[in-house]
């Protein structure tokens, strides 16, 4: 029963993709295609509820085998699923926040041209990311990992004829492929060492690795990670990706697909615990991306690009909870994340649809009371991410910094406190500029602010709540209820019982930096509004390296763009010249040895046969007319063909 | 010699396929003449709903393992004259689903034309079951008589008429030669039935004789050096009339071949090996070669025709249950692959009134579904992965791998290469080419049906073969106890078992 569940689960948006994708267009409305793509995947959130009870009450982890899907040699892959309480979480969230944000879209692209084409998308992207979580072996995942790429791809993309859209949808992807390189490369060292793709098989006989390919194939893996969570320096695409629709931007660059490299992690921290310089290379990109991000979050004005550089900072956090070794920790900011995020970039495009697509946060100003649920569910989301307690971002936060400081890794605790306390900064600094003090909008604007319709407002509420209580999952910290139930995949992972005073002491810290952090937005942003552009002034170098990203997008273009631009043109043009030219001396070959053939059949061979069609002719003078001059020489090849297999049979027959 | 021809009432079981298509092929005639203003297109949908009736039937033979033989063992019903049957009937809806638009060019005898069809169907079906040579001529004659009068029945179109006339022609000049080698055969052994002649000892009159009916055969399916009637017939035929041509006969005549060479002729195997190889070698090679310079998208799709028979004689010479279960498999995709080329090729002629690959030119503008069905269709055709036609022509490659017959895979592959680009010639133009004329094409709606049916055939065969391949497996269970690895056998040349 659990495993035939297990096997719906994917199966349900796929079908939706299939009927949106080939007949949407013509057989049925808009009310039926976005009716199929959240009812598909809300079964598949009700099949993920039955195998999560089923997998809390059994304790056991499933395998299925859906089917057997390439087998020769060494090599046997099968399309099948390992569904343990790693996999359950990250189906738990998937299908649920996607559930919600799907239904979010419903009112949100409502007139949008290309509708069913959108949930068409979303649906793909479903599948692909579920094929990722639930894969048993490194092919599964890696073909969700290109598929989630593929429709990241697409929805970035979605306003093709948008210049910018479409630059920013090829950026994520080449960007992603340098990821996807590494990965494949760890996919092929492990299969060289396990002669195996399955997790379950090759963890088993994880021991048997030296040190050095340990950390080669973590290293890799880590590549492939780092391009798909836009971690340091692979984190330019993300900013950039959110030229597409706000739904997409909750759903697979905050909640689900950029956390896909930390499940990669997690899902190997067999391979990872064995290399201590690997592990080190990944705190350290993750508390740096952490604190970098954060420090780019200060300075933007687009809402949607600073929930994009917070998205990247808290996925810093992950990672280096995943460095230090609190693999549960980094887990639960996942889980905690998704919850918070989807609800700041769904609550952020109930603003830009209030203000009929207005981006910009110097444009806004005032909105509280126009907007008030989209407002105060926004604020619940600020309060979330800043970590300040009892909300579902304080526990996931501080658990990873308090692992950090009681293993002693005090230059990332460091890097985290910093990080945390930009974070709660820019966050409130984000909430004074778009709903508080006076409304910077045009006249026009102003006119049309309206409050959402309910269907989007209704899953809006509902992350609310996530956001408000998602965090007693994993309360008391380090023994809650998320933290049993990971136990068997992640770990455990505080061996070293630490003092309750201790833990208080850094919570209260942490609370405090958060606070800290409110305070001075309020002083600036609230209190003293003209102080902002003074500090600014004061710090120009500073403030425009900021609002520059650092210029690591020029970098890279001056670094690598240009040049590979360059190098194409050298190659397209060997390509053309000498590769096409040897193509074609071959090609023209190949014709004129077809046209010799041609030639050969009318002149040697009918030639040769006419001899024997003369002879009929004389035969058979007055039969000539009816000839049409050609029929008796297929007769002829006949028997010259049968003569000569009769000459073969006769060679084989003598010998 | 005496025949008992006294028939049991589950004797008569055994044949309710044929018996049911009988009766409705005599349904549909009645019909056609008793209603002369009903639109022919009922008329075609009458006889597909007949023809999937038989479909069903057959399938429930085959799903409730009913089998037996009749008429003294000339008539046998086994999971393999099935799978042919099905073949058969499948093409023919395929065939008929495509003809319906084209009728209409036909001045006289539209209604007709179906019962035609349907009639050669029959006969087929028979060849799938004959079992021995008189009923292999009967078959093969009541089969081939349709198609006489199907290749000439664009009446004022000279082409057609010449075609027919040479196909006619030459079509009795095969007879004679399957009369010729029948009666040496039974002049050696006095047997007919093919499983009777296992013991028989190979004298030249018997290798004559079967090399005689090899050659009637192979006229049949268009293997080199009988394939000569193939261009010319092709071309002048209206076009769905062709394309029955190009695949239903073929299956049927590998029906009667496949037992002919592992029934009768098991225990010669090192002696045919050779033949085989020799003619699948000239067929790839030969069809190949010439299709590039072809003009004209029915004679390149003849010629590509000739080149996949030579395709699937490779498994008749690896002469093992797998090389059986390859061919029925190949055909299959190859079914697929060719009735939706063809039917591109209907759609494209109905609209723009030409066959000449010229006028391809900027296809994938004008209609993209048929560009790019076509080009799915030709990748199938050429052996592209992940389509129906890779998986193919890997399963008789290995078949043939694991025979030794490496000159056979070597020569193989690199007609694969050549045949690549003429298929790509036709993509090239499609997508590459300037249209002469961009104004959209129109596609009738069962030319559509074809067309999706020949996709999901393609695409899911190629994706998942793992049903298809446990169903021919299962089809072809009694050859399970085929002749080793020829390499035990010592009388096989040495340029057959370690060339390449």
């Amino acid at each position: 029963m659990t495993d035939l569940l297990i096997k719906l689960i994917p199966v349900f948006p796929l079908l939706a993709v299939i009927a949106n994708g080939l007949f949407g267009r013509y057989l049925w409305s808009h009310d039926w295609a976005h009716r199929l793509a959240w009812g598909s995947v809300g079964l598949s959130f009700l099949c993920t509820i039955g195998v999560v009870a089923d997998v809390l009450r059994t304790g056991t982890a499933h395998e299925v085998i859906a089917y057997q899907w390439i087998f020769g040699g060494d090599l046997t892959i099968n399309l099948a699923y390992l569904v343990d309480p790693l996999t359950c979480v990250w189906l738990l969230v998937v299908t649920g926040v996607g559930f919600l944000i799907h239904v979010y879209s419903v009112g949100y692209m409502h007139g949008e041209d290309g509708f069913t084409r959108f949930f068409t998308y979303m649906n793909l992207f479903m599948v692909s990311m579920l094929l990722l979580v639930m894969g048993n072996n490194y092919a599964v995942l890696f073909i969700g990992w290109e598929g989630v790429g593929l429709c990241s791809y697409l929805l970035i993309g979605y306003y093709y004829d948008k210049v910018s859209a479409a630059k920013a949808a090829s950026k994520a992807f080449v960007v992603n492929r340098i990821g996807d390189a590494g990965f494949l490369l760890a996919i092929f060292l492990v299969f060289i060492n396990f002669k195996t793709l399955d997790y379950t098989k090759v963890f088993a006989q994880v021991g048997q690795l030296s040190p050095d390919m340990a950390t080669a194939i973590a290293l890799c893996l880590l590549v492939g990670a780092v391009g798909k969570s836009a971690q340091l320096p692979l984190h330019t695409w993300l900013p950039d990706a959110m030229e597409g629709p706000t739904p997409v931007s909750a759903l697979i660059h905050a909640a689900t697909m950029v956390t896909a490299g930390v499940y990669m992690v997690v899902r190997n921290h067999a391979i990872f615990d064995l290399s201590p310089v690997a592990m080190e290379t990944v705190a350290i990109v993750g508390g740096c991306t952490a604190l970098f991000a954060a420090t780019i979050g200060l300075v933007q004005t687009d809402i949607k690009r600073v929930l994009a550089y917070s998205t990247v900072s808290q996925l810093g956090y992950m990672f280096l909870g995943c460095g230090i070794g609190a693999y549960t920790a980094a887990v639960f900011h996942v889980m905690t994340h998704a919850f918070f995020k989807a609800l700041l970039f769904l609550s952020a495009g109930s603003v830009i649809h209030a203000l009929s697509g207005e981006q910009d946060i110097r444009k806004m100003g005032g909105l509280s009371k126009k907007i008030p649920w989209t407002y105060r569910l926004f604020l619940i989301g600020t309060v979330a991410i800043a970590g300040i307690p009892p909300l579902a971002g304080f526990w996931s936060k501080d658990e990873i910094m308090g692992h950090a400081f009681v293993h002693h890794h005090y230059v990332f605790y460091g890097l985290a406190a910093l990080g945390a306390f930009l974070t709660s900064f820019y966050m409130f600094r984000l909430t004074y500029l778009t709903f508080y003090g006076p409304s910077r909008m045009d006249h026009h604007t102003e006119e049309h602010v309206h409050e959402s319709p309910m269907v989007m407002v209704g899953p809006l509420m509902a992350l609310g709540l996530l956001s408000l209580v998602g965090g007693f999952l994993g309360f008391p910290p380090e023994h809650g209820w998320l933290h049993q139930f990971l136990a068997p995949v992640a770990g455990v992972g505080g061996e070293h019982e630490v003092g309750t005073g201790l833990v208080l002491t850094l919570m209260m810290i942490a609370t405090g930096i958060a606070l800290l952090g409110w305070g001075l937005a309020h002083y600036l942003y609230s209190m003293n509004p003209a102080a902002p552009d003074r500090w600014a002034a004061k710090a120009q170098g500073i403030y425009n390296t900021l609002l520059n990203k650092y210029y690591v997008d020029e970098l890279y273009d001056v670094l690598v763009v240009e040049p590979t631009k360059k190098l194409g043109l050298a190659l397209d043009w060997f390509d053309r010249v000498v590769i096409d030219g040897i193509v074609r001396a071959v090609g023209t070959m190949a014709e004129l040895g077809a046209a010799g053939s041609t030639w050969a059949e009318k002149h040697v061979i009918y030639g040769g046969l006419n001899i024997i069609g003369y002879g009929n002719h004389l035969l058979a003078k007055q039969w000539r007319q009816l000839q049409s001059g050609m029929v008796h020489h297929y007769a002829a090849i006949i028997i010259a063909g049968l003569f000569l297999l009769a000459v073969v049979i006769q060679l084989i027959v003598q010998r | 010699m005496t025949f008992s021809l006294t028939m049991s009432p589950s004797d008569l079981l055994l044949l309710l396929p044929e018996i049911l298509l009988t009766c409705w092929l005599c349904v549909v005639l009645i019909v056609d003449f008793s209603f002369p203003r009903l639109p022919k297109e009922q008329l075609a949908y009458l006889s597909i709903a007949g023809l999937v009736g038989t479909l069903g039937c057959l399938a429930w033979f085959d799903i409730s393992g009913i089998s037996g033989t009749l008429f003294a063992n000339m008539f046998v019903v086994d999971r393999m004259a099935l799978f042919f049957k099905m073949f058969v009937v499948g093409a023919t809806i395929l065939v008929i689903l495509a003809s319906m638009e084209f009728v209409h060019r036909f001045k006289f005898f539209r209604g007709e034309y179906y019962f035609l069809v349907v009639m050669s169907a029959l006969g087929m079906m028979f060849m799938a079951s004959a079992n021995d040579l008189l009923s292999v001529f009967v078959t093969l004659e009541f089969s081939t008589f349709g198609f006489y009068v199907l290749v000439s029945y664009l009446r004022e179109d000279v082409a057609s008429n010449e075609a027919g006339l040479k196909f006619f022609i030459l079509g009795v000049f095969a007879a004679g030669l399957l009369a010729y080698g029948i009666s040496l055969v039974y002049g050696e052994t006095g047997k007919l039935v093919f499983s009777d002649m296992k013991s028989a000892q190979a004298t030249p009159g018997l290798i004559i004789g079967f090399l005689l009916i090899f050659g009637a055969l192979g006229f049949k399916i268009g293997a080199v050096p009988f394939h000569s009637w193939i261009p010319d017939t092709y071309h002048g035929s209206p076009t769905p009339v062709t394309a029955f041509l190009s695949i239903a006969p073929k299956g049927a005549a590998f029906a009667i071949l496949l037992r002919m060479f592992f029934v009768a002729l098991a225990t010669f195997k090192p002696t045919w090996v050779l033949l085989l190889v020799a003619a699948s070698i000239l067929s790839m090679t030969y069809g190949n070669i010439v299709a590039i310079a072809q003009k004209n998208i029915k004679r390149l799709l003849a010629y590509s025709g000739i080149a996949q028979v030579g395709n699937v004689l490779i498994g008749l010479a690896a002469g093992t249950k797998m090389g059986n279960d390859a061919i029925l498999f190949y055909l299959l995709t190859y079914l697929f692959a060719n009735l939706g080329a063809f039917a591109i090729v209907i759609a494209v002629s109905q609209a723009i009134g030409s066959e000449e690959i010229d006028d391809y030119s900027g296809l994938g503008r004008r209609s993209p579904f048929l560009a790019f069905s076509m080009l799915i269709f030709l990748l199938s055709l050429a052996g592209v992965p992940p389509l129906a036609g890779f998986i193919g022509k890997l399963y008789i490659f290995v078949a043939a791998i694991k025979e030794g017959l490496y000159t056979l895979i070597t020569v193989g592959l690199i007609n694969i290469v050549i045949s690549m680009y003429y298929y790509l010639i036709v993509v090239k133009k499609m997508y590459i080419t300037e249209p002469h004329d961009p104004s959209p094409l129109a596609v009738s709606g069962p030319m559509k049906a074809v067309v999706y049916i020949g996709l999901a055939g393609t695409l899911i065969i190629g994706v998942y073969p793992q049903p298809v391949i446990d169903w021919v497996v299962a089809a072809t269970m009694m050859f399970s106890d085929l002749a080793g690895p020829a390499a035990a056998l010592p009388t096989v040349p040495p340029v057959v078992s370690s060339g390449g």
